[in-house]
């Protein structure tokens, strides 16, 4: 009799459960999007003008790992401080990952080590992870300081001077691009003059002064909005120094064409944008720091600049 | 291998019904059937559907083809109304183009990025919007120019490079392709050769390429004919060496639809070449997006064939149970046969097969009672036979004894003790009559008794004395007849024989509960254990025919109680030597009643 029960009743009862499922769900909803990770981007500028093939190369990688960017600029440029309560703040407001690109790593340290508990963060420019930042996404600063030591060696005579320019603090990624050149320039021979801006400081009044007290045959900016406006002080003077530089962007390309740069060593800025969200992502997934190889970089000069590769790497498709 | 599952399905087999049989075998063959009909119109579906991708695909395809074409067109004709209609008529010492070329240009601003015309020498003699060249710019060695002077005849278009030839204040670097053709101008009056360059918004090109729909993952990118790309909706990853594209291999496809397998990604791929240009239209459609379509598809499938398989299991427990219940129903009446049952109902119904063997097995179980019933009276008739036979055997032995009684008294003179005797014989035979009935009251049993006794003492000169008693009511009991007399013949033979005077036989009929005993004691040497049970022992030592007291007599009286009144009834001795000998007969209490019954069966 239980038996009897068990088939004539509760099998047309599963059955009927089937049907239920069946009407009542429908497949192509299964496979439902889920929500976008929300990534918060702190600048170390007040426009991401520099910093738009970077952006261009973030959004697409947002765009194809299903992210939501919020992408915030300083009020003034290099401030660490104002970074510091930007993190605060993004972390407290239930960001799920921070990108950062610091103004300075020891101001930082203690924010980025306490935001790090919370949510992954990953650097540009400047490792962090000593601090608890999950990945970091940069070429590698000591060869690109380097490189453009050797590059500057061509504009500056032994024992003439070369000015090295950076308008971040010493505690950043492209301070260390800064000492491997100075290194670099010393060993050959080169008076070096090493000047790093404070956020207060105005570069064009800075570099005024300098050129006029050092007189040197070449000066290397090491990022690319000192590049720009470096070259936008020189090519107005009848007899500036060589200019050499680290970054890329349209103005740059400009200068360089004029002539105003004498060459850069570039990277695929949309590259790093993209891998840098993507490097996040893969944190977020993944629950482990990522260790990324350092992004390449290569010497683009007037001669060369429209070269099909360089064209790709200084002109991004934008639309 | 086959050898285990063989025996798994014979003890399966074995163990199951005829309902769980069926209800599997129709359960089992219907989802192979319903999974081989639902594979069957799966894949022939999946082709389908394979197919018409491939042909939206080509049609999406030729209608981004149809787009691109009358772009490039148009852009033809702007460069054919630059040449034939401002250039070649225009003589460049006298009249200055720019006015014409602006116009032109205003009237297709959203698709051009500037219109140029060249010198043979790389001078530019005309430009718009912009129109001062670059100092570092040597147009005569770039490959727009030298194409176009190398190949007169025709048009060329340029893959997509970083326009270059113009000052800008603002610093904008626009991706373009360059439409480029040779052309003839005049100056002066003399024919010289130039280049007119039309640089085509990079945006115009993208614009009718992107949004293409090829399926949520499918997208769609245009090569030249070398594969290098002019158009990529991940253009600039694939620059920044972040991602691949198959496009060398992809510039080598015919029209059509290809299947190829890229970054281990399995892709229809489709192609479609455009006019003129011989540039490619490639779209992608991963194979994986087609699966994930199936995937629903499959999941629904699989969604029906359990709610059918559910709905099967019912339907075919419910349709074997119908076709199994005359067949049950059957069986139950076998099993109420088995257990003893008489009155079984075989009329089952069902289908004919099913009918048929009831009716079989009603007509065998009749056929096979009516043999039991002849069995039981051929059985009934050989116990009679027997009992008769037995009976015969009582009678001669005691008249050969009698007889020879009364010859030994008629030898000795003794006429009035052989009268006596002869009476009692002729009493004695009365009773042994009995009108031809084997059942007797027990008074007739004993007075036969007396009579024997009589005779024997006579005979054995008063050797013994006997006394016969029995308890009242008891005498009006029935019994079957001669069974004292043979005990009481051996009591004689055995027991008094050899007394001198003082043997005593005693014969007491008396009830215990439902039976009736009728014992019989002499006080003669008795006999060892031995002896006692060979006398009852059916296979016992028979003695030499004509020996007095052979022990025929107790077997024939001990087989005769049994055949007539069953196991457990009969004789018992009890015997010590010099001790005597106690015969005790055991019967059940029959009143008249009663008697009649075994009369009747005995007799009828």
């Amino acid at each position: 009799m239980k038996h009897k029960v068990i088939w004539q009743l509760v099998v047309p009862l599963l059955g009927l459960c089937v049907l239920f499922m069946l009407l009542a769900t429908e497949p192509a909803k299964v496979q439902a999007r889920q929500e976008p990770v929300e990534i918060s981007v702190i600048l170390r500028e007040t426009e991401s003008g520099t910093w738009s093939a970077t952006r261009q190369g973030m959004e697409q990688a947002a765009m194809d790992l299903n992210v939501e960017l919020r992408v915030l600029t300083l009020s003034r440029e290099n401030d660490a401080e104002e970074q510091r309560d930007l993190l605060e703040r993004e972390v407290a407001s239930g960001a799920d990952g921070v990108l950062l690109i610091p103004a300075d790593r020891e101001v930082l340290s203690e924010a980025v080590e306490t935001a790090a508990d919370a949510v992954p963060v990953v650097t540009m420019e400047t490792d962090m992870s000593q601090d608890g930042a999950s990945g970091y996404i940069s070429v590698d600063n000591d060869a690109l300081g380097r490189m453009l030591g050797d590059i500057a060696l061509n504009g500056a005579p032994e024992g003439s001077s070369v000015l090295l320019l950076s308008g971040v603090s010493e505690a950043t990624g492209i301070s260390d691009r800064l000492t491997a050149a100075q290194e670099v320039l010393e060993a050959a021979g080169r008076k070096v003059y090493r000047c790093v801006l404070c956020p207060e400081e105005s570069l064009e009044s800075v570099l005024e002064g300098e050129l006029a007290a050092l007189a040197p045959a070449a000066v290397v900016a090491f990022d690319t909005s000192t590049l720009e406006r470096t070259a936008r002080v020189l090519r107005e003077k009848e007899s500036a120094p060589l200019l050499y530089g680290a970054g890329s962007s349209a103005a740059i390309a400009a200068y360089l064409e004029q002539g105003a740069v004498t060459a850069v060593v570039a990277r695929n800025e949309f590259a790093a944008g993209y891998l840098a969200v993507e490097a996040l992502v893969e944190v977020l997934s993944n629950h482990a720091d990522v260790t990324a190889p350092p992004l390449s970089f290569s010497v683009v000069r007037k001669e060369n600049m429209y070269d099909p590769e360089n064209q790709k790497l200084l002109f991004p498709v934008t639309r | 291998m086959l050898g285990p599952f063989r025996r798994w399905w014979q003890e399966f087999y074995r163990r199951s019904s005829i309902q769980g049989i069926l209800s599997l075998s129709f359960t089992a063959v219907a989802v192979v059937g319903m999974i081989f009909m639902g594979l069957a119109l799966f894949f022939r579906f999946s082709a389908n559907t394979n197919a018409q991708m491939a042909e939206n695909s080509q049609r999406v395809l030729a209608q981004v083809n149809l787009n691109l074409d009358a772009y490039l067109r148009r852009m033809m004709r702007l460069s054919d109304t630059a040449y034939y209609s401002v250039i070649k008529d225009a003589d460049l010492a006298e009249e200055d183009l720019s006015e014409a070329l602006d116009l032109l240009y205003e009237n297709n601003r959203d698709a051009l990025v500037s219109i140029a015309l060249f010198s043979e020498g790389g001078d530019l003699i005309a430009s718009t919007p912009l129109v001062g060249l670059k100092n570092s710019v040597n147009p005569e060695k770039e490959s727009w120019f030298t194409t176009a002077m190398d190949r007169i005849e025709n048009l060329h278009f340029s893959t997509p490079h970083v326009q270059n030839l113009f000052e800008d204040p603002d610093y904008q670097y626009r991706w373009v392709v360059s439409l480029s053709r040779q052309v003839e101008m005049t100056r002066a009056g003399a024919i010289e050769s130039g280049v007119l360059l039309v640089d085509m918004s990079f945006g115009g090109i993208e614009q009718i390429c992107k949004d293409v729909d090829l399926s949520s993952t499918g997208y769609l990118y245009l090569i030249d004919g070398d594969g290098e790309i002019i158009y990529h909706p991940r253009q600039q990853l694939i620059y920044a060496g972040l991602l691949e594209e198959n496009n060398l291999a992809a510039a080598g496809y015919t029209d059509g639809s290809h299947q190829e397998t890229f970054g281990g990604t399995r892709r229809e791929v489709t192609v479609k070449t455009v006019g003129y240009t011989g540039w490619k239209l490639v779209g992608v459609v991963p194979s994986e997006n087609l699966w994930d379509n199936y995937g629903q598809l499959v999941l629904f499938f699989l969604f029906v064939v359990l709610f059918s398989v559910f709905l099967l299991v019912f339907v075919n427990l419910r349709l074997s149970e119908w076709i199994t219940a005359p067949v049950k129903k059957l069986d139950r009446a076998v099993k109420e046969l088995e257990h003893g049952s008489t009155e079984v109902d075989f009329d089952v119904g069902g289908p004919g097969e099913v009918e048929h063997l009831s009716h079989s097995i009603r007509s065998m179980v009749s056929t096979m009672r009516h043999l039991m019933d002849d069995i039981i009276e051929q059985e009934e008739q050989k116990r009679r036979s027997e009992l008769e036979v037995l009976q015969s055997q009582i009678n001669p032995h005691f008249l050969y004894n009698t007889l020879d009684s009364v010859i030994w008294m008629t030898e000795n003179g003794r006429t009035d003790d052989a009268v006596v005797m002869l009476t009692s014989l002729a009493r004695f035979f009365r009773i042994s009559l009995s009108r031809g009935s084997s059942i007797i009251p027990i008074r007739d049993e004993l007075e036969h008794a007396r009579h024997y006794l009589t005779i024997q003492k006579m005979r054995y000169k008063n050797k013994f004395s006997a006394t016969i008693t029995a308890e009242d009511g008891v005498e009006s009991l029935y019994t079957i007849k001669l069974i004292v007399q043979p005990i009481l013949e051996n009591a004689i033979y055995h027991g008094m024989a050899y007394a001198d005077g003082d043997g005593e036989i005693t014969v007491r009929a008396f009830r215990d509960g439902g039976d009736v005993l009728i014992e019989v004691s002499d006080n003669g040497p008795g006999m060892p254990e031995e002896v006692v049970e060979s006398l009852l022992d059916p296979n016992g030592p028979a003695a030499a025919a004509g020996a007095k007291g052979s022990g025929i007599g107790f077997r024939n009286v001990h087989r005769r109680i049994r055949l007539t009144f069953g196991a457990d009834y009969g004789l018992t001795i009890f015997s010590e030597p010099d001790d005597g000998t106690t015969v005790r007969i055991r019967l059940p209490a029959l009143d008249e009643e009663a008697a009649r019954r075994y009369r009747k069966e005995g007799e009828a």
